[in-house]
C-alpha cells in the first residue's frame, strides 16, 4: 500500500515536469474572443520570437474565470498581461493592486479619456452598445434605450443581465450618469414592460435573429456577427440625439509582479500599435479604432461620427459594485 | 501503511475544498450568511435549484428504470448493443445537447428554448443512462434460487417483486440520487437555458460582485444537500448489501413473451432516438456541409489532444488512487474517504479557487500549479469519490478467504492487490477508469479557472465557440466529440466483454 502511494507521488512529480516553455515567454489572459485575439497573438509570436501562452475567456465564465484567477493568483501571479475586452474590471483590478504602471510609447497617441492617467491601463479598438432589431418584425426601430420601456415594445425586447461583461459596464455607466434611483427605476420599468434579461449579448443577438424578440441591446461585434451570418437583423447606435452611446474599449494592463515583465511590455506595445487596431477593425467584430488615422474598412464606424456618453471610465468603475449589487438584488431572480 | 494513501487523498482532494470553504467561515462572510438565511430570494433560489434537480431525477428515473430493469433481467436480445447505445448520451457534455435542443425547441410553435421545463428535459435525456446502468449493475444480485422458491407460490412477476426487486429497487434509487446531485451541480445547461439556480448564482457572484467569500457561502447549501442525498443513497445500498448475499452463480436471463421483448426493444430504441438521434440530427443539419469536420479538426486538434491526455492520465491515476483508498479503508475501517464527495459537491469555481489557494505557492506546489499536473489534480479532486464508491462496492463483494489464504502463504498487500484482487475486479476497475475518463473529458467548470496557459481542454474551447451561437463549427465540433465518445464507448464495451466474466471463486476452485 505504501508502494502504491509512493508510486502515485513520484508519477505526479513526473507529470509536473510537463513544461514546454522556451527561453522568452509571455503569459496573457485575454477576455477578447479567441477568434479575434488568437491571430494577433500568433503574429506577435512570429514577429518577435517570444512564445505566447494564452488563456482565453469562455462564454461560461464571461471574464469570471480570468478576473477571479488574477485576484486569486495575486500573491504569485502567473499572468504577465491582461487583455480585457472592456474597461471596468480592468480598473477594479488596478484598484486591488493587481496591475502595475507601464507607460507604453504606443499609448502616446491614444486619446486621454481612453487611457489611465497613472498608466496602469490603455484602451484600444472599442465596441459600442447598440440596438439590434429583426427586420422581419420591425419597420421603424427604436432610437433610444429608453424606448425599451415603452408600451409599443412590451414583451418584444431583450437585453443581457446587467451583472457582468459590457452590460454590467453599461449599467454602471447609467448609475454614473443618472444616479442609482433613476437607473433602478428605469430597469424596473423594463421589467414591467416584460423585457427579457438573457444570459449574454450573444444570446440576445441569437434571440433577435431567431425572431424570439424584435429588439435587443448588445455590442457592435455581436450585432455585426448577426448581419454577416445572414440573419434578418440590423443595428444602430442609440441615443445619438440624446445622452449618447456608450463606447467601451479593449484595455491592456501589465500585471504587478509579472513573471516575464519585459516580454509583457513588448506585447503591450504590440497590441497598442495602430496596425493592431486596423486588424481588429477589419475582422467581423468591426472594433472601432481610437487612434487617429488608423485605416479601417468603410463599414467600420469612426469614433468621431458617434455621439458618446459623457461619463468617465473611472466614474463608471466606481459604480460597478453598487450597480451589480443593486441589479443582483432586484433582477437576478 | 495507509498513511501515504491518506496523505495523497488529503492533499489532492480535501485540502482545496477546505481552502475554499475557509472563506465561508471568515468574519467578512457573515453578511453573506445573513443574506442566505433571511432573504426571500435565496429561498426561491433554493426552491428552483431543488425543482431542477428533482425534476431531472424524476424524469431520468421514469425514462431509465424500464431499460435498467429489463437489462438487469437480461431479458432483451442484443443486450450489449442496447447498453452501448444507452451509454452514448453520456459521452458528450450536456451543453452540446442543450445547444441542439434550444435550436429544436425554438422551431416548435408554443415551445421555447428557455426555462425550467426545457432544462429538465435536456438534463434528463442526458443523464437517464446513469439510472439504467446502475440498475443494470444490480442485476448481478439476483438470486435464481430465491426466485425459483418464490415461484412455487407466486406467478413470475410477483416472484420477481418478492425475491429480486429488493436488489434492483435500491439501485434505481441510487441512480436517481446520482442524477439529482449531478443536476443540482450543473451550471452549463441552466445557464444556457436561463434558469437561475445556485450554480448560476455562484458564477454571477464571482463575476459581478467580485465577492469570492459571498460566492463560496452560496456553495454551502449545495454541499449540505448533496452530502445528505449521497448519505441516504449509501444507507439504502448498505441495507441492500446486508440483506442480500452475493449469489454463487450468474443469474439466468429472464424469458419474456416475445411481444414484451419487442416492446422493450422498441422502448429502448425510441429512447435512444429521442436522447441521441434527434439532437444529433439537429447538429448535423447545422453542421452541413460535413466537409466542415475537416476544418473543425484543424481548429481543435490541440485541445482535443489535451483533453484526451488529461482524461487518460486522470483516469489512470484516479483509478489507482481510488483502488488504494478502497483497499486501505478496509483495514482502517473509516468513512473518511466519503468526504471526498465534497470535491464534487462544491461547485466548480469554488473548487477552482481552493485549488489556486492550495497550489499557487513557490516551490514544489508551483511545480504542479504551473503545468498540466494541476488539471489532473483538479479532476482528481472532483471525481475520485465516484471511482472510490465503485471500487469499494466491488471489494465488499469479494469473499475474504482468497486474500486470507494468500496472506497465509506470505503474499504482501501489493501482491494480493495485483495478483488476486485486480484480476478478479478488472471489470470494476475498467468501469471506474471509464467513468473517470468520461467525466474528465467533459469537465468545464473547474478547468476554466485552473488550466495553465497553453493547455486548453476541448470543453473550454467548445464553450468559447458557443459564444457565437449554434454555429457550424460548434455543431461540427459537437459531432466530433460524439463520434469520439462513441468510439471510446465501443472500445470500453469490447474490453468489458473480455473482462466481465463473472468472478466465481467457488466455481473456479483452489487451482483457479
Amino acid at each position: 500500500m505504501r508502494t502504491i502511494g509512493l508510486m502515485i507521488i513520484v508519477l505526479g512529480l513526473a507529470l509536473a515536469g510537463c513544461d514546454t516553455g522556451s527561453n522568452e515567454t509571455v503569459v496573457v489572459y485575454t477576455a477578447l474572443d479567441e477568434m479575434y485575439s488568437q491571430p494577433i497573438l500568433q503574429d506577435f509570436e512570429k514577429e518577435t520570437g517570444i512564445e505566447v501562452r494564452a488563456v482565453y475567456d469562455t462564454e461560461a465564465a464571461k471574464t469570471t474565470g480570468l478576473v477571479t484567477r488574477l485576484i486569486a493568483e495575486q500573491d504569485r501571479p502567473r499572468a504577465d498581461v491582461f487583455w480585457n475586452n472592456e474597461v471596468a474590471q480592468t480598473i477594479l483590478l488596478k484598484n486591488k493592486g493587481i496591475t502595475q504602471a507601464y507607460d507604453s510609447p504606443e499609448a502616446a497617441t491614444i486619446p486621454d479619456r481612453f487611457k489611465d492617467e497613472e498608466q496602469h491601463w490603455a484602451g484600444f479598438a472599442a465596441r459600442g452598445r447598440v440596438i439590434i432589431y429583426n427586420t422581419d418584425l420591425v419597420a421603424t426601430p427604436p432610437k433610444s434605450i429608453l424606448d425599451f420601456a415603452k408600451p409599443a415594445w412590451k414583451g418584444r425586447g431583450a437585453i443581457a443581465k446587467p451583472l457582468f461583461g459590457t452590460t454590467a459596464t453599461h449599467g454602471a455607466a447609467l448609475f454614473a450618469a443618472w444616479g442609482e434611483e433613476k437607473t433602478m427605476d428605469f430597469f424596473r420599468q423594463l421589467e414591467k414592460n416584460d423585457v427579457a434579461f438573457l444570459a449574454g449579448n450573444a444570446t440576445v443577438r441569437d434571440a433577435v435573429a431567431r425572431g424570439d424578440y424584435a429588439i435587443g441591446l448588445t455590442d457592435t461585434d455581436d450585432a455585426n456577427g448577426g448581419v454577416l451570418d445572414g440573419h434578418p437583423v440590423k443595428w444602430l447606435f442609440p441615443d445619438q440625439e440624446g445622452m449618447g452611446t456608450l463606447v467601451i474599449p479593449n484595455t491592456v494592463a501589465l500585471i504587478a509582479g509579472a513573471p516575464h515583465e519585459e516580454p509583457g511590455k513588448k506585447l503591450i506595445d504590440y497590441l497598442l500599435r495602430p496596425e493592431t487596431e486596423a486588424r481588429l477593425a477589419a475582422m467581423r467584430s468591426i472594433q472601432i479604432p481610437l487612434k487617429p488615422g488608423v485605416e479601417a474598412p468603410g463599414d467600420v464606424p469612426t469614433l468621431g461620427a458617434i455621439r458618446t456618453m459623457d461619463v468617465t471610465f473611472d466614474e463608471m468603475a466606481a459604480q460597478i459594485e453598487p450597480a451589480t449589487e443593486a441589479f443582483g438584488r432586484e433582477l437576478n431572480r | 501503511m495507509t498513511s501515504p494513501i491518506m496523505a495523497v487523498f488529503a492533499v489532492v482532494v480535501l485540502l482545496p475544498v477546505i481552502a475554499a470553504l475557509g472563506a465561508a467561515l471568515a468574519p467578512d462572510s457573515i453578511g453573506a450568511w445573513r443574506e442566505i438565511l433571511s432573504e426571500g430570494r435565496q429561498w426561491a433560489l433554493l426552491g428552483r435549484s431543488l425543482a431542477l434537480a428533482g425534476g431531472t431525477a424524476a424524469l431520468a428515473t421514469l425514462l431509465g428504470a424500464v431499460p435498467g430493469v429489463l437489462l438487469a433481467l437480461q431479458a432483451l436480445p442484443g443486450r450489449r448493443l442496447v447498453v452501448a447505445l444507452l451509454v452514448l448520451p453520456l459521452a458528450a457534455p450536456p451543453y452540446v445537447f442543450a445547444v441542439a435542443w434550444m435550436d429544436i425547441l425554438s422551431a416548435i410553435p408554443g415551445a421555447g428554448p428557455y426555462g425550467l421545463l426545457p432544462a429538465i428535459w435536456v438534463q434528463a435525456l442526458n443523464l437517464f443512462p446513469l439510472v439504467a446502468l446502475i440498475t443494470m449493475a444490480a442485476g448481478r444480485l439476483r438470486d435464481d434460487s430465491l426466485e425459483d422458491t418464490a415461484r412455487l407460490v407466486h406467478g413470475p412477476l410477483r416472484a420477481w417483486l418478492t425475491a429480486s426487486a429488493p436488489a434492483v429497487l435500491p439501485a434505481i434509487l441510487a441512480g436517481a440520487a446520482t442524477v439529482f446531485c449531478l443536476a443540482l451541480l450543473s451550471f452549463a445547461v441552466p445557464s444556457l437555458m436561463q434558469v437561475t439556480v445556485y450554480t448560476v448564482e455562484i458564477y454571477t457572484n464571482f463575476s459581478a460582485g467580485l465577492d469570492p467569500a459571498g460566492a463560496i457561502v452560496q456553495a454551502v447549501p449545495l454541499l449540505i444537500i448533496g452530502l445528505a442525498v449521497f448519505g441516504v443513497g449509501e444507507r439504502i445500498t448498505r441495507a441492500r448489501d446486508g440483506a442480500l448475499p452475493e449469489p454463487d452463480s450468474q443469474p439466468r436471463p429472464w424469458r419474456l413473451p416475445k411481444c414484451w421483448r419487442v416492446a422493450g426493444l422498441l422502448y429502448c430504441a425510441a429512447l435512444v432516438c429521442l436522447a441521441l438521434g434527434v439532437p444529433v440530427g439537429a447538429l448535423i443539419l447545422r453542421a452541413l456541409p460535413l466537409s466542415q469536420l475537416d476544418a473543425t479538426w484543424s481548429t481543435a486538434k490541440e485541445e482535443l489532444a489535451t483533453s484526451l491526455l488529461l482524461a487518460a492520465t486522470t483516469a489512470t491515476f484516479g483509478t489507482l488512487l481510488a483502488g488504494a483508498m478502497a483497499l486501505s479503508e478496509r483495514s482502517v475501517g473509516k468513512r473518511l474517504y466519503s468526504l471526498g464527495l465534497a470535491g464534487f459537491l462544491v461547485s466548480g469555481p469554488v473548487l477552482g479557487v481552493g485549488l489556486i489557494h492550495t497550489w499557487n505557492h513557490p516551490g514544489l506546489p508551483a511545480l504542479m500549479y504551473d503545468n498540466f499536473a494541476i488539471m489532473v489534480i483538479a479532476c482528481l479532486a472532483r471525481y475520485t469519490a465516484f471511482a472510490h464508491l465503485i471500487l469499494r462496492a466491488a471489494l465488499r463483494r469479494m469473499p475474504p478467504h482468497l486474500e486470507e489464504a494468500a496472506a497465509l502463504a506470505g503474499a504482501g498487500p501489493l501482491k494480493r492487490a495485483t495478483g488476486i484482487l485486480a484480476p478478479l475486479l478488472r471489470a470494476d476497475l475498467l468501469a471506474a477508469w471509464l467513468l473517470f475518463f468520461v467525466l474528465t473529458f467533459n469537465e468545464l467548470d473547474v478547468l476554466v479557472l485552473v488550466s495553465p496557459p497553453g493547455w486548453t481542454p476541448l470543453p473550454v474551447r467548445l464553450f468559447t465557440l458557443m459564444h457565437y451561437g449554434p454555429s457550424q463549427i460548434v455543431a461540427a465540433l459537437s459531432l466530433l466529440i460524439l463520434i469520439l465518445g462513441a468510439a471510446a464507448t465501443a472500445t470500453g464495451m469490447l474490453l468489458w466483454r473480455r473482462f466481465a466474466a463473472y468472478p466465481s471463486p467457488a466455481q473456479k476452485g483452489p487451482n483457479g
